[in-house]
């Protein structure tokens, strides 16, 4: 085989695997986060309703209290946010988590979560939702599970 | 034909090694220091640690070559230097406009860097750093405009 030849398809090569690599790893990674397949197994995890409107996050725990803006959770217990938009269409975005999820009127989805490190962590609206979008700011507050 | 000696391809190896090593230390080496510890976020870094090196990887393979190549095969004719007188005017836009662009070379590349060591603060003032930035690009080009009046006036 030629040298020319030769360098030609090992690009192709190193693209394919890579890509390969990326692909299959993100699925993987995609149907752990969307099933919370990360829980340890004989846990219950709590839901707490979340609801983005303009420019607010309503957050609905389990026993009916409301917070606007500021959610608290502890550390190293599993959760599900369940997102829904009252208006139009928003987005959960956590920063120091590197994801973010959607929140669409009529419809309600799952966003199992678990934090492991105490802290508070800025929760930002990656959607543009009208004039007020970069003001629409929460915070998610994860503290030790003794608390 | 100029054929490469075992020497041309230690340096184009060195070089594309070299930005290699400049792309990862420019990036952290991948690393997303900002992320909090939790299963999403080592999924998120994991993905990204890997997306970095293989970039890291495809830029240093081409723009090593690129640099390599356009050094070692340079034209190296005989040089002849045309002293052309220029108008006191061009002169003095490209002496004003010089501080200028570097000025605002320098913020805008502070600007950036700002965002990449913590995005968490600057998107706080994500409209204020947005506004800045606009400001600061529409400055860089206009002032180049004017130095490539200066040179290129007809």
């Amino acid at each position: 085989m030629k040298k020319e030849r030769f360098f030609e398809m090992a690009t192709l090569a190193f693209s394919i695997v890579i890509l390969t690599i990326l692909g299959v790893l993100s699925f993987q990674y995609m149907i752990s986060i969307d099933y919370g397949k990360y829980f340890s197994p004989n846990t219950q995890p709590e839901v707490i309703k979340v609801i983005a409107k303009q420019y607010v996050w309503e957050f609905i725990y389990p026993n009916g209290t409301v917070s606007i803006d500021k959610v608290t959770i502890q550390a190293g217990k599993p959760y599900i946010f369940e997102l829904t938009s009252m208006d139009v269409i928003h987005a959960f975005y956590i920063v120091q988590l590197g994801y973010k999820f959607e929140a669409i009127p009529g419809y309600n989805y799952s966003l199992p979560i678990q934090i492991n490190q105490p802290g508070v962590y800025d929760i930002f609206c990656a959607e543009f939702c009208g004039p007020g979008h970069y003001a629409m700011i929460g915070t998610l507050q994860v503290v030790n599970a003794s608390r | 034909m100029q054929r490469l000696t075992w020497k041309d391809y230690l340096a184009w190896i060195g070089t594309v090694l070299g930005l290699f090593v400049l792309f990862l230390w420019v990036g952290d080496f991948g690393k997303l220091g900002y992320l909090v510890q939790s299963p999403i976020s080592d999924y998120i870094s994991n993905l990204w640690l890997i997306t970095y090196i293989a970039g890291g990887g495809v830029f240093s393979v081409f723009m090593g070559s690129l640099i390599f190549f356009a050094v070692k095969f340079k034209e190296r004719g005989e040089e002849v230097t045309i002293k052309v007188p220029r108008a006191k005017e061009d002169l003095f836009f490209f002496k004003i406009s010089f501080p200028f662009l570097i000025t605002s070379s320098a913020l805008l590349g502070y600007d950036i860097s700002l965002y990449l060591s913590n995005p968490v603060t600057t998107m706080n003032y994500q409209f204020v750093i947005g506004l800045l930035i606009t400001f600061e690009v529409a400055v860089l080009g206009a002032i180049i405009f004017v130095i490539y009046k200066a040179f290129y006036s007809d």
